[in-house]
């Protein structure tokens, strides 16, 4: 299925760069932290952890 | 018991302080070299000369670093470093695992000459180049690491 067909935001004929690679990972997600300073990625990892973090330590599900 | 917040920074920062010789491995090397994965430790490969363990040992004492495998306070100490093991320790910058060889038996000076230096605010440290670190990964193979190799090398091709 090309990526025209499966998001619905890309138009009929515009041509992107792929979205998945052949192990379905997400280049675009590469693409955003490679325009990211190494000290910006440090810092999304670290904010990721310490939500999850925060989550897990807070979290009730009843 | 609330998890510390994370601030890998803040170790890596007291690691040059003390001037201990590490390179920087494993999820958080992935990181730094672009790749969307998350993990929740910083993985160390240290140098096993008797000169970087006082040098270590004093960094793990500012760090307050702790064994995580014990309830409980198990220090690190010189015959820990000796053993040539994993030391996986709790911080008070969160989690911090001093590996003494990665892959199929790596040590610090095995991978030296692969490391690149990495920047941060007023810091400079080693971080493992990416082609390494991938290989070192397919090398060992379990699935944890396996299941991280395509993010891996989707993101060294496209680095380019």
């Amino acid at each position: 299925m090309s990526d025209a067909l499966f998001f619905p935001m890309v138009a009929p004929g515009e041509r992107l760069p792929p979205v998945y690679n052949e192990d379905g990972v997400d280049l675009s997600l590469i693409r955003w932290m490679l325009s990211l300073t190494m000290e910006e990625r440090l810092l999304v990892l670290q904010d990721h952890i310490n939500t999850i973090n925060m989550i897990r330590d807070e979290i009730t599900i009843s | 018991m609330k998890s510390p917040l994370a601030n890998f920074l803040e170790i890596l920062k007291v690691l040059t302080k003390h001037e201990v010789d590490f390179i920087v491995v494993g999820g958080v090397c992935g990181v730094f070299h672009g790749a969307p994965i998350t993990t929740f430790d910083l993985d160390i490969l240290r140098a096993t000369d008797e000169a970087n363990a006082p040098k270590l040992l004093g960094a793990l004492d500012e760090l307050e670093g702790r064994s995580r495998l014990h309830q409980k306070v198990v220090k690190p100490n010189h015959g820990h470093l000796k053993a040539r093991g994993h030391l996986l320790l709790n911080t008070r910058f969160g989690h911090l695992d001093i590996l003494a060889t990665i892959g199929k038996g790596h040590d610090y000076d095995d991978l030296i000459q692969q490391a690149k230096t990495g920047s941060l605010q007023s810091i400079s440290f080693r971080l493992l180049d990416l082609e390494t670190l991938i290989k070192t990964k397919e090398e060992v193979g379990r699935p944890k690491d396996l299941a991280v190799l395509p993010v891996l090398r989707a993101t060294l091709r496209e680095k380019g």
